[in-house]
């Protein structure tokens, strides 16, 4: 039998077939951006949340001075602490927010700029020392505290609490040496009107997170060359160790996130 | 006479178009990877706000998307899925409905629901509201979409 050559595919209209993809693709899909804005976190329902509340309350004596006041009324007008800021000047809120964190490894703080009083009082915060003799201590009485409830058959999840919470600082002060801490009651409170708009919300929200996340990444770049955000995510995942975590901790002591005391963020009275 | 004839005719040689659709391909291919399905435009109107600070999600499968904005006479929308509500009530029903998918397309990660609210015509009420509605629909970590400010 004779081979019968077989006629060759015309492949000249392959290009018009791959332009014509080509277009379609260009057409129907967008570069791939990524999707930016600020995380926030919606609480649990209040049920719920009752039996998760396992932390005691600690009350302590209230200073003014430990208190940032942030209010952002419906002309979207700004009160840090005393003084009026226009809808312009939110950056003011920055310094601020750095100011009332201050640092770990002093007590000394910077005066306000605008002290309209003049009478020199601190308005920031004052950060207490920890050393190992108070530590010691404070172990000592809560662990006294706790011997005389058993012998009492009372409740010993508060004292368990406070020594467990002491014995922490302890850890940190063999990582970092004599600190200073944060007072308990210290708090930033923000407060809007119902008619706050959102853009002007959002932009004081921002400025909070913005000096907290300054603050937090100063001191574990410093330290770890870590941002915080990378100590967070090690702290969560699977693979998390003990390390890990305790880093966490240790930021989440010195410089705490949960400072901050949203009103509008409260959805206890909203109803739909 | 010369030996040899000159050509009477010298033009251009055709250029080969044999590895075009290979260009083409090289091109189809490199577009189908880099880009993504576009979204549907929203139906509410709204600007985003602009903040210094802010996360970037990069994983497109977890995000679901919630728009807060107003409508062409200036009323308050909520839009969920190319679906416009006026009342909240039945924008949290579509949210709760909506989770399942959600869910199956974040494959195993938390889905981040990223809200799109209007910065001028909304405000904190507003906002507090739509946060509650998602607390009733059991939704935990959310993104106030914003632009970068300089």
């Amino acid at each position: 039998m004779g081979r019968r050559e077989l006629p060759e595919i015309n492949a000249g209209s392959m290009a018009d077939i791959a332009f014509l993809l080509l277009v379609f693709f260009l057409v129907t899909t967008t570069i791939n951006i990524p999707e930016s804005g600020v995380k926030a976190s919606v609480p649990e329902k209040p049920q719920e949340q009752l039996d998760k509340e396992d932390q005691p309350i600690i009350i302590t004596k209230v200073y003014d001075r430990d208190i940032l006041m942030i209010i952002a009324n419906k002309e979207n007008r700004l009160l840090i602490e005393d003084r009026e800021y226009g809808p312009e000047e939110v950056d003011q809120i920055y310094d601020h927010v750095i100011k009332f964190y201050g640092s770990h490894t002093t007590n000394e703080r910077p005066m306000p700029e605008n002290d309209i009083e003049g009478d020199g009082e601190q308005d920031f915060p004052i950060r207490w020392k920890v050393t190992q003799d108070s530590i010691d201590s404070q172990v000592q009485y809560w662990e006294e505290q706790r011997t005389t409830v058993v012998n009492y058959g009372g409740e010993t999840k508060f004292f368990d609490f406070m020594i467990e919470r002491w014995k922490f600082k302890e850890e940190i002060l063999k990582e970092v040496g004599e600190y200073y801490e944060l007072p308990d009651a210290s708090s930033i409170k923000f407060e809007t009107d119902e008619e706050t708009t959102y853009g002007f919300y959002l932009s004081v929200l921002d400025m909070i997170y913005a000096a907290r996340t300054k603050v937090q990444n100063d001191f574990c770049q410093e330290r770890w060359q870590l941002d915080y955000a990378q100590i967070v995510a090690a702290a969560k995942s699977d693979k998390a160790t003990e390390a890990d975590k305790k880093r966490k901790k240790i930021v989440e002591t010195l410089y705490p996130s949960k400072k901050l005391q949203d009103k509008a963020a409260k959805l206890d009275d909203v109803e739909l | 006479m010369s030996k040899f004839s000159k050509k009477k005719k010298r033009g251009t040689p055709g250029i080969s178009t044999a590895s075009l659709p290979d260009i083409v391909f090289m091109l189809l291919f490199f577009f189908m990877t880099v880009t993504v399905v576009k979204e549907n435009p929203a139906k509410v109107l709204y600007t985003k706000p602009t903040t210094k600070f802010y996360d970037k999600i990069e994983d497109r499968n977890t995000i679901a998307y919630l728009y807060v904005g107003t409508d062409d006479k200036g009323n308050i929308r909520y839009e969920i899925n190319g679906q416009v509500y006026d009342k909240l009530t039945s924008f949290r029903d579509e949210i709760i409905a909506n989770k399942e998918y959600v869910l199956k397309k974040a494959k195993g990660k938390e889905p981040i629901y990223t809200l799109k609210i209007d910065k001028d015509n909304v405000d904190v009420q507003i906002v507090a509201k739509v946060r509650k509605a998602l607390q009733e629909a059991e939704i935990q970590t959310i993104l106030y979409s914003s632009d970068k400010r300089e």
